[in-house]
């Protein structure tokens, strides 16, 4: 790689062994993390505006998360509401359909149908007493 | 087969709605088996549906048998021929026959297929259903030449701009709405031979939906001169369809060039051509695993950082390793001669060990405007893998990017993942080398989600949608943010021509929590119950890319389908969860 690919890349130091810690995101107790009214001043080191930078930019990916989350679930209940009307409105438009094929079929037989379930009845009453 | 059976059930109780839509199915003539055509014409006639006209085309002088067809076809009230002069070509004639039709929607059928009598009913419930449809697309199979045996059932998948640039599966039986395909300005002589994907791809680009009807409705006739048969018999028409792709590339500022795969009749890949290399960081979370590998006990993150390092051919990245708590001091040492040149970070997060957290605090510490998250026990051997990512990450309709990650001994481990087994890899255990479904292995497609293990996204959309949720510590995290970001409208892509070797969750435990499951359905229930990407009869998680059984497919279809019946409605079905819908782009 070149020197100059690299520079093109937020610098960093190179060469460096130490691992930087984050122990900083440890403290969820941590007043500045809570203080709403928190504002930088010059005699705070880079190290300590880097760690409050990392603190806020979690809570604001932690925030957009929750907005995420809720407009999922609220989408989510939504779509099956939508499901559940439609096929409420599928059922009744079903029920309607079978309520003509009756009055259909009846009509046709003149009665006949509910002459054949009168019949079908007293034939039961008499086969079980 | 059974499944031919069920398929072609359909209940002529459907609902059409107010204004049923109407068809006009197309059948450019060019000298075919007079049988043939007789069959597919009768397949037309018989259509259950009655909204329809037909036009025949000859293309050119036919053959005195075929002739005769087409006079007896005549004889119809709702079809019309047109006559020719001369043969300009399969485009010429599906143009003529585009502008003379009157109807809706335009429905092309090749002079030797045959249509399932339902399938124009089938459309026309999903076209009444659904808002705003100007294509759509059924399943297919072929028949036999000789003798008419239905065999190779293709079911597809929802719409995928993706692989639609890929490959034109969109196939048969093909609908779009009559005035759209002449804005944008029909059939183009240039890409005979794969006139319908050069039309698909910008119609697709404009298009306001794009419906999948998961039925098969039409049968590709093996003809000996039909790529149906032999995929080698029409090199030159593969060809247009590199053409035709690569006018969509230019067009839409695609960042890629158009090669014909070498492996895969049909497919096209995209080599990535970038512009300009954006800054890439990639982040690694790691606890300092080590593991056997080859016989070797490695160092898992040590190899990750070094075969990157060695293979990778972008410019402009970063890698950021996130290390935990219980992580060797010596780590760091070996990580920076690892890295080489490469630009590195090294960062302690001594919270409990929590992989969102670790991966979000890695994209805040990193300065790249695309990200990639790795795993620790990855390595990489394709040198533009970066590359074909970023071309990918950084179009403006995608969301998260994944790739195809094999196994030490080279199986697959995943291919994007989908809602089937609660969600779960696709393909894992398969070949490296195998095809798929229908080359479903060797192209870029969208998919519910894909796995961190290596994933791609642009910063800004990844801050967009909160990054990685907190309240997945291991687990589904990673689903979790590529449903956050198909909620957005955006795509989820896997590019099964990038490969990364995975050894999978050897870095930890590797067990679902049942209360993850149960969080992950809380938020997501809709679209995992209905993977807008699969196919209701794709059934098959085992090694054949078929229906397992004909009895699964007879099981699995009777409980959809008895869903189907009460709704009414089609599945999936994007009325019952908008997904926004940034179909190109």
């Amino acid at each position: 790689m070149t020197e100059q690919r690299i520079s093109k890349v937020p610098p960093h130091r190179r060469g460096e062994t130490s691992v930087e810690s984050l122990d900083h995101l440890r403290s969820e107790s941590d007043d500045s993390v809570l203080d709403n009214d928190w504002t930088p001043h010059s005699d705070q080191t880079v190290t300590e505006l880097q760690r409050e930078l990392d603190r806020t930019r979690i809570r604001l990916l932690t925030a957009l998360d929750v907005v995420a989350g809720v407009e999922a679930e609220g989408g989510a209940t939504e779509a099956r509401m939508r499901e559940l009307e439609h096929r409420h409105h599928m059922v009744k438009v079903e029920r309607d359909e079978l309520r003509r094929e009756v009055e259909r079929l009846s009509a046709a037989t003149g009665g006949g149908l509910r002459h054949i379930v009168r019949l079908a009845r007293s034939i039961l009453r008499r086969t079980i007493g | 087969m059974i499944w031919k059976e069920f398929a072609d059930s359909w209940s002529e109780d459907s609902r059409y709605g107010d204004a049923p839509p109407t068809f006009s199915v197309i059948v450019p003539v060019w000298r075919p088996d007079p049988r043939h055509l007789d069959e597919c014409i009768s397949s037309i006639l018989a259509q259950t549906y009655d909204g329809w006209e037909l036009v025949l085309v000859a293309d050119g002088p036919q053959p005195s048998a075929v002739a005769s067809v087409l006079g007896r076809a005549e004889g119809h009230p709702r079809t019309m021929v047109l006559r020719l002069p001369e043969n300009g070509g399969i485009s010429a004639a599906s143009q003529a026959g585009l502008e003379a039709a009157s109807n809706e929607f335009i429905a092309m059928v090749d002079h030797d297929d045959v249509l399932s009598v339902h399938a124009l009913g089938a459309f026309a419930h999903e076209l009444a259903a659904a808002a705003a449809v100007d294509m759509a697309y059924s399943d297919e199979d072929k028949l036999e030449h000789e003798t008419g045996r239905r065999k190779m059932p293709f079911y597809k998948p929802g719409f995928s701009m993706e692989r639609l640039r890929c490959q034109m599966y969109l196939g048969h039986l093909l609908v779009i709405r009559r005035e759209l395909a002449l804005r944008v300005g029909g059939f183009r002589t240039a890409c005979d031979g794969a006139q319908d994907h050069d039309l698909a791809l910008r119609v697709a680009g404009q298009a306001r939906r794009i419906v999948h009807v998961p039925r098969i409705l039409y049968h590709w006739r093996e003809s000996p001169d039909s790529t149906a048969l032999d995929t080698d018999s029409k090199s030159w028409a593969w060809e247009a369809g590199r053409r035709a792709v690569a006018d969509h590339l230019e067009q839409t500022r695609f960042p890629a060039r158009a090669v014909r795969s070498p492996i895969a009749a049909g497919v096209i890949d995209l080599e990535p051509a970038l512009e300009d290399h954006r800054p890439v960081s990639i982040i690694i979370p790691t606890g300092g695993t080590r593991r056997l590998v080859s016989g070797l006990n490695i160092l898992l993150v040590e190899r990750a950082v070094s075969s990157l390092v060695e293979h990778s051919t972008y410019p402009e990245y970063e890698i950021v390793v996130v290390l935990d708590a219980e992580s060797d001091e010596r780590l760091a040492a070996r990580l920076v001669d690892a890295a080489g040149d490469a630009p590195i970070r090294l960062l302690r997060d001594s919270r409990d060990f929590n992989f969102a957290d670790a991966c979000n605090i890695g994209a805040i510490r990193s300065g790249g405007e695309v990200l990639i998250f790795l795993n620790d026990d990855t390595e990489v051997e394709m040198p533009d893998w970066i590359e074909r990512m970023v071309m990918y990450a950084t179009r403006p309709g995608i969301g998260a990017v994944g790739a195809k990650l094999l196994y030490g001994d080279g199986r697959v481990q995943h291919a994007g993942v989908w809602a089937r087994g609660g969600p779960a890899h696709r393909y894992v255990g398969f070949r490296g080398d195998h095809p798929g479904n229908f080359h479903a292995l060797r192209l870029a497609q969208n998919c519910l989600a894909v796995t961190a293990a290596c994933l791609a996204v642009e910063r800004s959309k990844f801050e967009e949608v909160g990054g990685f949720s907190s309240l997945y510590p291991l687990a589904y995290n990673d689903v979790d943010l590529c449903l956050k970001l198909l909620h957005r409208g955006y795509r989820n892509v896997v590019d099964c021509a990038t490969e990364v070797v995975h050894h999978e969750s050897s870095s930890r435990n590797p067990t679902v929590k049942d209360w993850e499951i149960d969080l992950l359905q809380r938020r997501w229930r809709p679209l995992l119950m209905s993977d807008p990407f699969d196919n209701p009869a794709n059934l098959a998680d085992g090694v054949d890319e078929y229906p397992a059984t004909p009895s699964d497919v007879v099981e699995r279809k009777a409980d959809v389908h008895g869903e189907l019946a009460l709704t009414g409605r089609s599945w999936p079905d994007p009325e019952f969860y908008n997904l926004g819908g940034r179909w190109h782009g």
